[in-house]
């Protein structure tokens, strides 16, 4: 019984979306296979953009995110001590890289919301909150809800409140304390109410 | 639920649903695998010894046999040291009853036996009860005072003819009475 169970939590390493991943693909990539290293960034890379793109609110970085993240993975993957914290580090990987990139933007502003956008925002709402809508429009949302957070409540927003982990799971990729987490999310969700209640 | 609180979570139930879609997937992965085979091929003569002298601390089995190597020694070199402790401690006892037996340099016979008792161990042979290095002390700090009372007491008698003779007869006396 317990070798049965025992060889099914080898098998798999669950991620907080869901995905499961052959443990012998990562264990090949950490031997420098790269022909697995493609399957890994086949499976995981939509991970790393949807985090990215969330958090950065542009396609284009988000992309060049995902590829430096690869990048480094790739050149860290030996030094994952356990398989099974895997996808916290990928994650971690992620958002550091975000982190370096909303620095970078600090230093050079480019964003502010106009009228336009909001009103654009309430329409999409009035039509159906379940429409799924585009890459740029999700975009600009994010952008002009997330434009007054710092990097750290996007971040805990982004991996809270869309996709959907745990406050352990984000504390785990942040390296933040649970409280400190609890206390970003409430700001950050305090900050974005404020945005809608004042222009939607 | 207020208002604002509806507002917001129709705000967060669009965006939810408008998942990010990585689009042209396959070019991003393309990239990234040129640049891995760039960097492979880029790869500098001291890096490669470095991995080939270190390489094997990544290998897993390699990795846990040495974490298991590592706590057996470490056992053993605790299991070393507590014997190792265990046999000053042994040492030093004995060498603490030497320097008493030469410090208190007694020649009584009934010392003499005490010091037997502190040299061949701490029991009592009719008791079996442990007696401490303390009580030790003050029964032959005792002894010793006995001893100087019983000479200054011996000198006193000595002296006198008077009392010499009145202890002769009084001990007499008692001895004839004990038999």
């Amino acid at each position: 019984m317990f070798f049965t169970f025992h060889k099914l939590l080898r098998l798999y390493y669950r991620m907080p979306q869901q995905i499961l991943i052959e443990e012998n693909i990562i264990e090949n990539c950490r031997n420098g296979s790269l022909q697995d290293f493609r399957k890994l960034i086949e499976l995981i890379s939509p991970f790393a953009f949807s985090v990215a793109f969330r958090i950065l609110a542009d396609e284009e970085q988000a992309k060049d995110i995902v590829q430096e993240t690869m990048i480094t993975l790739w050149e860290t993957i030996k030094k994952i001590k356990s398989p099974g914290s895997f996808m916290t580090w990928f994650y971690r990987i992620v958002v550091n890289k975000c982190y370096d990139q909303l620095r970078k933007r600090k230093r050079n502003p480019e964003f502010s919301a106009d009228d336009g956008t909001w009103t654009l925002i309430s329409n999409k709402m009035s039509e159906n909150s379940n429409l799924e809508i585009e890459n740029k429009e999700t975009a600009m949302m994010i952008k002009i809800l997330t434009n007054k957070l710092s990097p750290k409540q996007k971040a805990v927003f982004v991996l809270s409140d869309l996709e959907e982990m745990s406050n352990e799971e984000v504390a785990l990729i942040t390296g933040m304390s649970r409280i400190n987490v609890k206390a970003n999310l409430h700001y950050a969700r305090k900050r974005i109410g404020e945005m809608i209640a004042k222009h939607i | 639920m207020t208002d604002e609180d509806k507002k917001y979570e129709q705000v967060l139930k669009m965006l939810r649903n408008s998942k990010p879609i990585l689009t042209e997937s396959d070019i991003v992965t393309e990239k990234i695998m040129r640049q891995l085979q760039e960097e492979k091929s880029k790869i500098s003569i001291p890096e490669l010894i470095f991995e080939y002298l270190f390489g094997w601390a990544y290998i897993g089995w390699v990795r846990r046999s040495m974490i298991a190597v590592v706590v057996v020694i470490v056992v053993l070199f605790g299991y070393q040291q507590a014997l190792i402790l265990r046999r000053i401690n042994e040492l030093s006892g004995q060498r603490i009853q030497h320097s008493s037996l030469i410090m208190t340099n007694m020649q009584d016979e009934l010392l003499n036996k005490i010091q037997e008792y502190r040299v061949t161990g701490w029991k009592l042979p009719d008791g079996g009860k442990s007696v401490s290095e303390k009580e030790i002390n003050e029964l032959i700090n005792s002894l010793n005072k006995l001893q100087v009372k019983y000479k200054d007491l011996f000198y006193l008698i000595e002296n006198d003819p008077r009392l010499k003779k009145y202890v002769e007869t009084r001990m007499n006396e008692s001895n004839k009475t004990k038999h």
